[in-house]
């Protein structure tokens, strides 16, 4: 694939040119909370972002949405499904997220194909960016998911000073950028991505030892560590669990959602909707007549953890990528590259 | 095609079980549909109350012309709500989903079933799949586990099953009331384990029913000799989806709508017994 | 259809923002009409109906003898009853006064405290059964708006007990206590509201009660950890369910 430089003062070509065919989408603020929000005009627009709130995750399966309005006719229902077919683009997706999407990908089409997630997914066009400096929280370089990216962009750009390497990765992605004037990317540009790349894994300062950590996670079940994190103290400087969902909200591989329907007052049409769920939130486990299935905070906790470490029923699919916005977001401080440590047999502090 | 989007069926036929739970018979509008729709014993459906929700609920069997029964109890907004419907109304309604009973590997074996409560709904099939093609399986014997006995199901099937060919059903409850005229035992299934017929050899047991009653089940049959791979569970989980994609009926590293509901004692042994 | 389910809306001790939260529905108020005979609602209707309801929404807490008898006949007229809002759930803000002695509140309003009559300020579930609970103060209108359809259509109402920590994230609004160091009760307190407080960067106040099965002890050390005191994180799980048992201990029990 081919691959340019472009000036950085020049962005706003480029943008432009998305700006024709698509809906553009990229991170609004600098540093860690970050949003990716809808752009408009360069000046929004801030590649130099650490981390966003929620992930990109929330473009292809979204916190809410409608999956089919219903409508009562004759004593009969008819339905009519809310297929969206908008053409975005998003600008400026780190490695660990584009390794998300893919996890999820692969999670929404085996077996049973999920219409919504793919529609959106089909639409949508990936301009990554690699990663030139890590936010504090970030084990990306432990779970081969960044700091830098070979796979799943349409384009991918890379910070090389005053310039970005932009390399394409699809035909779509190359479509895009014809009739922009790019010039063709030198020696000098790649020898200088791979210069500062390999000084940013440098300052990456977080690990997490994935080696057997499915098996050992499954084989720790009663680890003492879970109710340490449930109920008593918590780990390593972390306060107790706070079962808020936040982690698995803003997590860009979990999946999980819980499906309701809402009848408007006349009580013969209405919606059926999903919203994302969280298996720390008490409701998530319960069955008819009362029951749950995972009542106490250790189970949910340790859910949520086996989740991430590959050892539940999503296995790689919805396995940690090391964005690092857990551990960010988390009131009590947990981390789960910690608890990581802690299972493997290491000491608690 | 879109795998949540419900296909319109119609309530043929509305048969009152107890005070609180009824069979339907159910059929898709869609002729084609209906034709090609052919559930085997221990699946599940996902049934749709447009305005209420979406719930899975186990197959009480099917019929030659493609259509199948369903029996619902009052334990939820949507059962709630079901039990309000009548002949001639309409629902949604989308699957098969699941795996079902591992019938082939049962033949050739004694079978034990082994039910509580609305347990015997999705072993219903297997019971009238064993009567069909009674050469392919060795004994049969079913015992099964009510609150009271106005609380068992199919009831008025309970003859034609005993006159199966070499089949025993034994029947149990929790509470007898003082003026009934029934014979049952007084106790749970497990109680009945002493005077079972059916011994571990070549045989296979079939559980269904509250999980807690299972779990006990299952830890008394491997105390008599049963080995864990012999015993299969059929579980219940509060599912969103039915295709695996929702996470709620999540058991270890298995989906119960997708890899269940039916599974081997032994694969998921250290998740239903907790810690 | 038949006969149009009958609504009452009563106050006791609050201050009447529940009712008000009912008739903010103006844009859907009509069709409510068209669904529900609203027959008992003094502050809006001059002729009321006292002969029962199907439904009572009962806002205010229970704070004086009078209150007792009057809760106790409205259940008994009442098929299914609402606790409507924080202040009939659990005495909300006026129950702050519990935490004084009961001569010592009534002397600060009252120079002659002989004449009064008054009792610590709980909920009515104290004296009554409730049949559902409208969180929330006020509670949302959405809420209602649920409970309403519910009740119609014989089914269990949708209202989620998490966090406003998951309205807060679909929000995509950061997290004020590890990024703001701000005392937000959110991770303790039940959603409903829709984060308004936080997406507005201001802290949660806990206005919506506990949610369900609440980490209240591990909240509290957070808020030490981030340099408050004793006094004001008591202060803020007193202030709108200090009565309730899930805050109770935080809040000076």
């Amino acid at each position: 694939m081919n691959s340019y430089n472009i000036e950085k003062k020049d962005m706003n070509i480029l943008l432009d040119r998305f700006l024709e065919d698509y809906k553009v989408f990229g991170p609004t603020r600098p540093g860690a909370d970050s949003t990716f929000d809808e752009i408009t005009s360069i000046k929004q627009l801030h590649l130099d972002y650490t981390s966003t709130v929620l992930p990109p995750k929330k473009f292809f399966h979204p916190p809410k949405e409608t999956l089919f309005s219903f409508e009562l006719k004759n004593d009969k229902f008819t339905t009519k499904e809310s297929i969206q077919d908008k053409k975005i683009l998003i600008l400026g997706i780190h490695p660990c997220d584009v390794h998300a999407i893919l996890k999820l990908d692969k999670f929404f089409s085996t077996d049973f194909s999920d219409t919504y997630y793919q529609n959106r997914r089909k639409n949508t066009v990936l301009v990554a960016i690699n990663c030139v400096e890590p936010s504090e929280h970030s084990f990306c370089s432990s779970m081969g998911t960044g700091p830098y990216l070979d796979e799943g962009y349409d384009i991918l750009l890379t910070d090389i000073g005053t310039k970005y390497l932009v390399e394409i990765g699809s035909k779509t992605g190359q479509k895009l950028v014809e009739g922009v004037n790019l010039r063709k990317a030198t020696e000098t540009d790649f020898h200088e991505k791979e210069r500062r790349l390999k000084l940013m894994e440098k300052k990456i300062k977080k690990f997490m030892n994935t080696t057997w950590l499915p098996r050992i996670a499954r084989e720790n079940l009663d680890h003492e560590v879970w109710l340490d994190l449930g109920e008593h103290g918590g780990v390593d400087g972390s306060f107790p669990c706070l079962s808020c969902g936040s982690c698995s909200l803003v997590c860009p591989t979990c999946y999980c959602y819980d499906v309701y329907d809402t009848m408007d007052l006349s009580l013969i049409s209405g919606t059926r909707n999903r919203e994302l769920d969280s298996c720390q939130l008490l409701e998530y486990g319960e069955v008819a007549l009362g029951d749950n299935f995972r009542r106490d905070r250790k189970d949910r906790i340790r859910h949520w953890m086996l989740c991430k470490f590959g050892a539940a029923a999503g296995g790689k699919n919805s396995s940690c990528v090391g964005c690092g916005r857990c551990i960010r977001v988390c009131p009590s401080k947990i981390d789960l590259t910690e608890v990581a440590k802690v299972i493997r047999g290491g000491k608690q502090r | 095609m879109n795998e949540y989007s419900p296909n319109l069926a119609v309530i043929k036929k509305v048969r009152k079980e107890t005070h609180d739970t009824n069979t339907y018979t159910l059929e898709f509008s869609d002729k084609k549909l209906q034709k090609s729709f052919s559930p085997a014993p221990g699946q599940f459906m996902m049934l749709s109350l447009f305005g209420i929700g979406e719930s899975a609920i186990s197959l009480s069997g099917t019929s030659n012309n493609g259509s199948v029964t369903t029996t619902i109890r009052n334990v939820g907004s949507v059962t709630n709500a079901v039990l309000r419907l009548k002949e001639g109304d309409f629902i949604g309604m989308r699957g098969p989903y699941g795996n079902g009973w591992p019938l082939e590997r049962a033949e050739g074996k004694n079978v034990l079933i082994v039910v509580g409560g609305m347990g015997i709904v999705p072993l219903r099939g297997v019971v009238n799949y064993i009567k069909n093609n009674r050469k392919k399986f060795g004994d049969l014997e079913i015992i099964y586990g009510a609150r009271t006995p106005d609380d068992m199901l199919f009831r008025y099937e309970f003859e034609k099953w005993k006159q199966i060919k070499n089949t025993r059903l034994d029947l149990t409850v929790d509470e007898l009331p003082i003026e009934t005229t029934s014979k049952c035992k007084i106790g749970l299934v497990t109680s009945c384990f002493p005077s079972m017929k059916t011994h571990h050899k070549n045989a296979i047991v079939l559980v269904c029913g509250p999980e807690i009653m299972m779990r006990y089940a299952a830890k008394c049959l491997e105390t008599i000799g049963f080995k864990d791979q012999q015993i299969y569970l059929s579980l219940e989980r509060r599912m969103k989806c039915g295709i695996g994609k929702c996470g709620h009926c999540q058991i270890g590293l298995k989906y119960v709508c997708k890899d269940g509901p039916v599974f081997n004692y032994a694969d998921i042994k250290p998740f239903i017994h907790p810690l | 259809m038949n006969e149009k389910p009958k609504i009452a809306i009563f106050k006791f001790t609050g201050c009447a923002g529940c009712q008000l939260e009912f008739l903010h529905l103006e844009e859907i108020f009509l069709d409510i009409l068209e669904l529900f005979d609203i027959s008992y609602w003094v502050m809006v209707k001059r002729d009321n109906d006292e002969t029962g309801w199907d439904i009572s929404l009962v806002e205010g807490g229970i704070s004086t003898p009078e209150e007792i008898e009057e809760i106790k006949q409205i259940r008994m007229k009442t098929k299914f009853l609402v606790a409507f809002g924080d202040c009939a759930i659990g005495g909300c803000i006026p129950s702050i006064r519990n935490w004084t002695p009961q001569l010592d509140a009534e002397s600060q309003v009252y120079r002659d405290t002989s004449v009064i009559q008054s009792t610590k300020v709980f909920g009515i579930g104290e004296y009554v059964k409730v049949d559902a609970i409208l969180k929330g103060c006020p509670a949302h209108r959405d809420t209602i708006v649920e409970l309403l359809k519910s009740a119609l259509l014989e089914i269990r109402p949708r209202l989620r007990q998490h966090p406003v920590c998951v309205e807060c994230k679909f929000r995509d609004n950061a997290c004020l206590i590890t990024s703001k160091k701000m005392a937000c009760m959110g991770p303790v307190t039940s959603a409903g509201c829709g984060a308004i407080c936080p997406s507005l960067g201001r802290e949660c106040e806990g206005c919506f009660g506990p949610m369900s099965n609440p980490n209240t002890s591990a909240l509290a050390s957070i808020f030490k950890d981030l340099g408050f005191n004793e006094k004001d994180i008591k202060r803020k799980f007193r202030k709108y369910a200090g009565m309730s048992p899930e805050f109770r201990k935080e809040a000076g029990h």
